[in-house]
């Protein structure tokens, strides 16, 4: 099936097999090169699953060890060596949501890298010594991690946020949880999540779309597969209130920050209601906290601010919040200085509201001109079940009253403020 | 396909492939101080405020009505230069209802020729580089790789950091800004690029308007690093890993002939999967997640970097070192040099998808005025034999360390 979109000028053809694999091909006949991402619907979240009525519990940070297991050789085949003498670049990433294996290559002979792709992805061949030799660089990969600033406040902010859901926790696990991790957690895990039903080959790519499908199919058709499992993350409820409402750590560093967020609870099941309350939250952010308000350089001015400020927004099914960060030494002021400019009237704004959906439009466009950032974000809204460009018609739906009283639902919220510092600055 | 039209300073290169127009003005000066850090807060105020959008609401409320056009700058080294780079990326006006590629290039025009300069955007571009600086600083991988080239290269471009200097940044003051502004303008003539879909744009009117009355004058970029001393140093972090940074010089030029085999060397050592660090260290031994190598092209440098327990570091030390020795002996695979070959070239066949790299790929060619031609350079790429790296691998020679130890 074609779909397309005339006034950006983009279409793609979506394709199902018969062992349910889903595939999307957007041909761009002008490009020269070609990427193809493999993803499946299990990522770091995935920690309880209910298999077929029965619950399996797995250490934290499985998807990610078993993103770098896939990588094995089967026969003493060198996968990455492989793709290399095909010139492809392969690699992979695992997500809170989703594990995604990819190649990109400028060749046209693309049949053998993509058929390297799906067999390697469809054959786990791991022992007990090749999962134990990996920890190692797991351990070092999670302290590599750990010693960058930003990244560092962000774990210990979603730590302070949230009891039970598995944001908290790093997507590649713990040392501990890594250390813990089995043979068979990785194979249990791979039997019920990686069933072709679950996966979506999103390519990018000037060949035929026909093509593509022609040749995945062939390969599929060479295999045989389990039935496949009916699974689904179990959650434990997650309390309204913070974890710990204020939290202070050290690292050796020169330049402290901080961050003060609100654990936001009007998330839904629904995924274009949650796509719609983001833009909303985002757009009325960017009106108060940038400098498209008057009062931004005046912060600035006064110190209140630095460059490094800003503000971070999430809604989705399982919860939503919003994160302000910076670089303020005076939390008192800076948690003022938000809750405040939350209260701002903005009806002074309407102009700068029509300009600022322009400009988010603008930027929705110019993604569709990078191929990994239309392959990753076409795979995704595949996974949460909505049409990519369902986004574009929301943002222009959205109307100016509808973000007017948007600061007043975020004060009502709880709160938790998060302070890194340099080595012996406690208070 | 694109279309290009070289006619120095003016780049034009004319594709409708990509929904934006892209538009990219490049000063070059010497990579010393004060020159680097006035690059850096000129940087900072051009794309901050101008005479003419004189807050940063105006700003933003400009750049949203041009269809959310995008202002950037930054700063670069290429060798012995420092490139200050400010650009807009704006829709093509196949996307918009209404013209606005002459307006957009309006306001590049002020932003570089007449940002917002006085005592109080001064001191904000000082605090917030100062502030980005220590950011940087306090990344291990960032720092190691800062000092190692310090150490070694005390007096030279080597040493001199692309971002500027936090000494130097709070000693300038707002009329030496000024007149380092007016001098950049009145003698420095900018390289210009163009990227997009020209049809219906009246270029001569644009070209009109991107003029800078100059020569473009080429100054001196690539330069071959030549080591007086060696360098070795450990600090103490409280870090969850030690960060090992290594620099060589390469003793390669930009424009040697056997500069293709030096960046395929560097490939086969650190930069692939099946690189010689990778396999070796990480795959083998667990000794880490990461660990590679990078060139400095116009330095003749190279440096190698890897996040280990400290325990390990003398292991890792050797085993660098042992990889070197192994593509000095030609003790490698053929398979691992044709690897190399494919993913090199399949690297410079996908930059015309990517804009920015098409960019610096045109920018370097006009710069260093060297033939870059793209299929002659893919070739001489299959060209490069077993004994060329040997050759490249028997020059390169250690010249600095610089150890972070963390708490692991």
């Amino acid at each position: 099936m074609r779909k397309i979109f005339d006034d950006i000028n983009e279409h793609y053809d979506v394709f199902e097999l018969e062992n349910g694999l889903k595939i999307y091909v957007i041909q761009k006949i002008d490009y020269q090169s070609s990427v193809f991402y493999l993803g499946f619907p299990f990522g770091s979240f995935d920690l309880v699953q209910k298999a077929d009525n029965e619950i399996k519990q797995f250490p934290s940070g499985v998807a990610h060890f078993l993103e770098h297991k896939l990588f094995e050789n089967p026969g003493g085949i060198d996968i990455m060596q492989s793709f290399s003498h095909l010139s492809s670049n392969v690699n992979a990433f695992t997500s809170y949501n989703e594990t995604v294996y990819y190649f990109n290559s400028s060749k046209k002979a693309l049949q053998k890298p993509l058929n390297l792709l799906l067999d390697f992805v469809q054959n786990l061949c791991i022992t007990e010594a090749s999962v134990e030799k990996e920890k190692g660089i797991i351990t070092q990969e999670l302290r590599m991690y750990k010693q960058m600033p930003e990244q560092r406040l962000m774990a210990e902010t979603y730590h302070s946020l949230y009891a039970n859901h598995p944001i908290r926790l790093d997507i590649g696990g713990t040392e501990e949880s890594v250390n813990a991790t089995r043979k068979e957690d990785l194979m249990d895990a791979y039997r019920l999540n990686y069933h072709p039903a679950n996966a979506t080959l999103v390519c990018v790519t000037p060949l035929a779309p026909d093509l593509i499908y022609q040749w995945v199919e062939d390969n599929q058709n060479q295999k045989t597969f389990e039935p496949k499992h009916e699974i689904k993350r179990v959650l434990e409820v997650e309390p309204n209130e913070v974890v710990r409402p204020f939290h202070q750590f050290e690292m050796d560093i020169q330049a402290s920050k901080l961050t003060y967020s609100y654990k936001l609870n009007d998330y839904s099941e629904d995924p274009k209601q949650n796509i719609e309350k983001e833009w909303q939250y985002r757009l009325f952010l960017e009106l108060i906290f940038s400098p498209t308000n008057p009062a931004y350089e005046t912060w600035m001015e006064s110190n209140r601010i630095a460059e490094y400020f800003g503000y971070e927004v999430e809604v989705n099914r399982e919860y939503g919040f919003v994160m302000f960060y910076g670089e303020n030494d005076d939390e008192h002021d800076f948690i003022d200085l938000v809750q405040t400019n939350l209260k701002t009237d903005l009806n002074r704004f309407k102009q700068a509201f029509d300009l600022l959906k322009r400009r988010y439009y603008a930027q929705m466009l110019r993604s569709f001109d990078d191929q990994d950032d239309y392959a990753i974000t076409l795979l995704r809204s595949h996974f949460n079940k909505v049409e990519m460009m369902d986004s574009i018609a929301i943002l222009k739906s959205i109307q100016f009253e509808d973000i007017l009283h948007l600061g007043e639902n975020i004060l009502k919220m709880p709160t938790a403020l998060v302070k890194m510092t340099g080595l012996a600055k406690l208070d | 396909m694109f279309k290009i039209k070289q006619d120095l300073p003016f780049n034009w290169i004319n594709t409708d492939k990509f929904k934006d127009m892209i538009i990219s003005i490049r000063f070059a000066v010497e990579n010393v101080e004060p020159n680097v850090s006035m690059n850096n807060i000129l940087s900072y105020m051009m794309s901050d405020r101008s005479e003419m959008y004189p807050s940063k609401q105006l700003m933003s409320n400009q750049m949203d009505a041009l269809f959310g056009l995008s202002l950037s700058s930054k700063t670069t080294t290429f060798g012995a230069a420092h490139v200050i780079e400010i650009r807009i990326r704006t829709l093509n006006e196949r996307y918009t209802d209404q013209p606005h590629i002459q307006e957009a290039a309006r306001f590049l025009m002020d932003c570089v020729r007449r940002p917002l300069i006085n005592e109080a955007s001064l001191c904000e571009a000082k605090k917030n580089l100062i502030a980005s600086l220590k950011r940087i600083q306090d990344k291990p991988s960032h720092l190691g790789i800062i000092r190692v080239c310090e150490g070694v290269g005390k007096d030279t471009p080597l040493a001199v950091f692309s971002q500027g200097n936090i000494d130097v940044i709070e000693s300038i003051e707002l009329d030496a800004l000024k007149a380092y502004h007016q001098e950049l303008l009145k003698q420095v003539q900018p390289m210009i690029l163009i990227m997009g879909d020209f049809k219906g744009l009246d270029q001569k009117k644009l070209q009109k308007q991107l003029t800078f009355n100059q020569t473009l004058d080429i100054l001196p970029s690539a330069y071959v690093f030549q080591p007086r001393h060696s360098f070795k140093a450990t600090i103490q972090k409280e870090t969850s890993q030690t960060t090992f940074t290594q620099l060589y010089a390469t003793h390669t030029a930009y424009n040697d002939p056997d500069y293709l085999a030096m960046r395929l060397y560097v490939i086969m050592l650190g930069q692939l999967p099946n690189s010689l660090l990778f396999q070796e260290i990480r795959e083998k031994r667990s000794l880490c997640y990461s660990i590679s190598a990078s060139s400095f092209n116009f330095d003749g440098v190279m440096a190698i970097q890897t996040g280990i327990n400290h325990k390990d570091l003398d292991e890792v030390e050797m085993l660098i070192e042992l990889q070197r020795i192994k593509l000095a002996k030609g003790k490698f695979s053929q398979a691992l040099l044709k690897t190399a070959q494919k993913m090199f070239i399949n690297g410079l066949e996908s930059m015309i998808d990517e804009p920015y790299a098409y960019l610096n790929f045109m920018y370097q060619r006009g710069y260093t005025q060297h033939d870059l031609n793209l299929k002659a350079t893919i070739k001489a790429i299959r060209n490069v034999s077993k004994n060329d790296i040997e050759a490249i691998a028997q020059k390169i020679e250690l010249i600095g360390q610089y150890t972070i130890r963390g708490k692991n």
